[in-house]
């Protein structure tokens, strides 16, 4: 297995999903800003809690090296995004984000899926 | 020995920093289509109170920049325009998700390059516009296109090599749009 990721000693799949993980963790300072030209993304207190949760074990997936932990970080971070896209169509407000909640959320999910089932051998 | 030691050093850290600058800038898009399409918002778009995405493709009528745009808005657009409005949402969602991560990343630049011409299209000649952002707009998706950004730290580097050595219609549709 090669070791030639972005991140030091570590295989690419693997450093795919911590830096999608620390994407995550960073996306969480938009909860403090508000409106152009800071506000790039929608976060609520609901929508912090689920990035810092899903975040966190995203990082943890790619430094262990547990390929089914990224696998089910990258399906919950689509979960999330459904969920989001169903708060759009129906108006309800259970996470409070909005579309640009959901766009995140869909590239985070489709990135760790896409690590988790990238073969080991590149 | 060591001036090709020193050359081949100062080459892969020329590599680095290329690659790396392709993969802030295609982020960096990403985040334009992530920010701009939270205001893009159902059920109506803004349609009831003659605001939101409704009032700025309104603009291509009112403000008209090509007549044969301007006719489709007025008469094709409009009159079915939450249709469009999810229409909207749904791909510039898609531009944001996927340019993020390098996904199909010259498919997705070219999509990007198409909405861009419909937004110019529209607001052009809006009042306090810079026409130079939407040529810029423009300029930065050819770029992400010439350069393929998503082989830069995105996940379509990540998986290109699997899709080139697959024979599958799926994979070769991939390497093609990566």
């Amino acid at each position: 297995m090669t070791r030639s990721g972005a991140w030091p000693g570590m295989t690419a799949p693997d450093s795919a999903a911590v830096t999608l993980g620390v994407a995550s963790l960073v996306s969480v300072v938009f909860t403090v800003t508000d409106g152009d030209p800071w506000q790039l993304v929608e976060m609520p207190a609901r929508a912090v809690a689920i990035a810092v949760v899903l975040g966190v074990l995203a990082c943890l997936g790619g430094l262990l090296e547990r390929v089914l932990l990224v696998r089910a970080v990258g399906g919950a971070f689509l979960l999330a995004a459904l969920v989001m896209f169903g708060e759009l169509v129906f108006g309800t407000d259970w996470i409070g984000g909005a579309a640009s909640t959901l766009s995140l959320w869909a590239g985070l999910g489709m990135g760790l899926l896409a690590a988790g089932l990238a073969p080991r051998d590149i | 020995m060591s001036q090709v030691a020193n050359a081949a050093s100062r080459s892969a850290d020329a590599t680095v920093t290329r690659r790396g600058g392709i993969a802030v800038v295609r982020v960096g898009v990403a985040l334009l289509w992530i920010q701009n399409v939270a205001w893009k918002v159902p059920p109506d778009f803004g349609e009831n109170s003659r605001g939101g995405l409704y009032n700025w493709t309104r603009w291509a009528v009112d403000r008209e920049v090509f007549a044969p745009w301007a006719w489709f808005v007025e008469h094709v657009v409009l009159p079915n325009f939450v249709l469009f409005g999810w229409l909207t949402l749904m791909v510039e969602t898609s531009l944001g998700a996927f340019l993020l991560i390098g996904l199909a990343t010259r498919f997705w630049a070219l999509v990007g390059f198409a909405q861009t011409i419909v937004i110019t299209l529209s607001v052009l000649h809006a009042p306090n516009e810079w026409h130079w952002s939407y040529f810029l707009m423009l300029l930065t998706h050819v770029a992400l296109f010439v350069t393929a950004a998503g082989r830069c730290y995105g996940i379509d580097g990540l998986l290109r090599p699997a899709w080139l050595r697959s024979a599958s219609p799926v994979a070769r549709l991939l390497v093609r749009v990566s």
